[in-house]
């Protein structure tokens, strides 16, 4: 009890009832203050986050090459290459944003929905696209469709149906997308004075690579198909006949000859060669190599880069005969061969995500 | 000696921090926060869209070493307005047919320049007035493929009708 001017002990003293409730108080407090950051998030349209991922799919796609950047050379067959995709971007080159590759467009809407996308060597919808495109913890719906505005072609399309009543994010980019160079032609006239059976085709590598992605004839990453013409009999009415294809370093002297043979691989990438458009060179028998009309050489995409070239090689097709067929030692893998060359066509590309 | 003087209690105590706590979620969660940010992702859809169809109209479809020009830069240097129109626009509505149609784009193009003595601008392109719209503003510089190697400054000012 209070005595008035009387010496109080327990003046400003605090209870341990106050102490414990004011304790659970402040426990309380701090839970409700790292709540709140939450609780906003949730005050926010959703819209918002959507369109940030829209966006972000966007640009990945439009302006970056992926990685690695020549992730279109995969074999999705085997699931070490496919962990090796980590993420996909459709254009040509860092420094080129907007200019896609027509490689890499094919690859990226060739999906499956099946669980048989691994064994077929095509991308999973959605799982891949989630891990390696939108990325994000949130499992989101996705549909990006790309079409081409100069050449009539249907739309590509990968994911799902836009919905009508959810609200989604949404992005559209305008791009170029590179079609590249088509078939390089030959045509060969015999010398019935040259004792030449050999005929070359140089693929100078960095020559053309001086030319700026976007443009330029790039037989280390594309296709690679050459169609040799005019051949004819020679004077005692012989048809020529294949020895031999070989592909070499140039100039071998230096390298020590590392060269290959037609048939060194079985699977893809690999090296195919038609003579007259029908039968298959055949290495191991000769006879049945005999040439009326054409050969037609097909090195499919990445078949330098297997055989360890780069881009800085010079590298030598050589074909053998049993005849002169040429009286042109080395032809020239290059623009004026090209019956046509790479051209950029302009498309739209879409991006929803919900 | 201690007495019911001013004392808190532990009953009291959890119930007023109850109250506070619930009061404090209560008032956190029922406030609508206006935020500006939805005006911001339309402006920035707008803005690359406008920025994509420059950069395309500004690269050549094929390779030339001699003449290497783009499409923006012999239609600017040929005036040829209703040819830009066209194209720009063509860009801009372009769709790829999945989703809705979101059209319906004006836009105002200044083409900057400077000659010897002062930096000039005129109108290359006025497809509506601008008068309060909603707008954002794209630009590029384009070099002219000509002997005096100018660049100009493009200017568009975009919107949504």
């Amino acid at each position: 009890m209070r005595v008035p001017r009387k010496f109080d002990r327990e003046e400003g003293l605090l209870s341990l009832d106050f102490l414990i409730g004011f304790t659970i108080f402040l426990i309380a407090l701090i839970f409700v203050g790292v709540m709140i950051s939450g609780l906003l998030v949730h005050l926010q349209s959703r819209t918002i986050d959507y369109d940030a991922v829209a966006y972000r799919t966007s640009v990945v796609l439009v302006e970056d090459p992926g990685e690695p950047a020549n992730w279109q050379l995969a074999n999705l067959s085997y699931p070490a290459e496919r962990a090796n995709v980590k993420r996909l971007g459709l254009a040509i080159q860092k420094n080129y944003p907007g200019i896609l590759l027509q490689d890499k467009v094919e690859k990226f809407f060739n999906d499956t929905t099946s669980a048989g996308c691994l064994a077929e060597g095509k991308f999973c919808n959605p799982e891949d696209y989630r891990e390696k495109l939108i990325f994000g913890d949130y499992p989101y719906y996705f549909n990006i469709s790309l079409k081409n505005l100069d050449a009539p072609s249907p739309t590509l399309t990968v994911g799902n149906p836009i919905p009508d009543q959810t609200r989604y994010g949404y992005i559209k980019r305008v791009v170029k997308i590179q079609k590249p160079d088509s078939i390089h032609l030959y045509n060969v006239t015999p010398d019935s004075a040259s004792s030449l059976k050999t005929a070359s085709f140089r693929f100078d590598i960095a020559e053309l690579y001086d030319i700026p992605p976007p443009y330029r004839i790039d037989p280390l990453n594309q296709n690679v198909s050459i169609l040799i013409r005019d051949f004819s009999q020679n004077g005692t009415g012989a048809w020529p006949n294949i020895t031999d294809i070989q592909i070499c370093t140039y100039p071998i002297a230096l390298t020590g000859g590392g060269c290959i043979g037609a048939d060194a691989y079985e699977d893809s990438p690999r090296m195919i060669v038609t003579i007259d458009g029908n039968k298959e060179y055949d290495s191991g028998d000769p006879s049945t190599n005999m040439v009326t009309d054409n050969v037609s050489i097909n090195l499919e995409k990445g078949f330098f880069t297997r055989i360890g070239y780069d881009r800085f090689g010079t590298i030598d097709l050589i074909m053998t005969f049993d005849q002169n067929v040429t009286n042109q030692e080395v032809y020239s893998y290059d623009s004026d061969s090209a019956a046509s060359l790479p051209e950029l066509q302009s498309a739209v590309l879409e991006v929803w995500v919900w | 000696m201690v007495t019911d003087d001013g004392q808190l209690y532990t009953i009291e105590g959890i119930a007023a921090a109850l109250m506070i706590v619930v009061t404090a979620y209560l008032v956190v969660s029922t406030t609508t926060v206006l935020t500006q940010q939805d005006v911001h992702i339309i402006d920035l859809q707008l803005q690359q869209l406008g920025n994509d169809a420059l950069a395309m109209m500004d690269t050549p479809d094929y390779w030339d070493e001699v003449n290497y020009e783009s499409n923006l830069s012999s239609l600017i240097k040929g005036n040829k307005t209703n040819e830009f129109h066209n194209q720009f626009l063509a860009y801009l509505n372009a769709e790829s047919g999945s989703g809705m149609v979101t059209g319906n784009y004006e836009y105002n193009a200044t083409i900057y320049y400077q000659n010897s003595t002062e930096i000039n601008s005129y109108v290359f392109y006025e497809s509506q007035e601008y008068y309060r719209e909603n707008a954002v503003k794209v630009s590029r510089w384009v070099s002219l493929k000509d002997s005096d190697h100018r660049t100009v400054l493009l200017e568009v000012q975009l919107w949504r009708e």
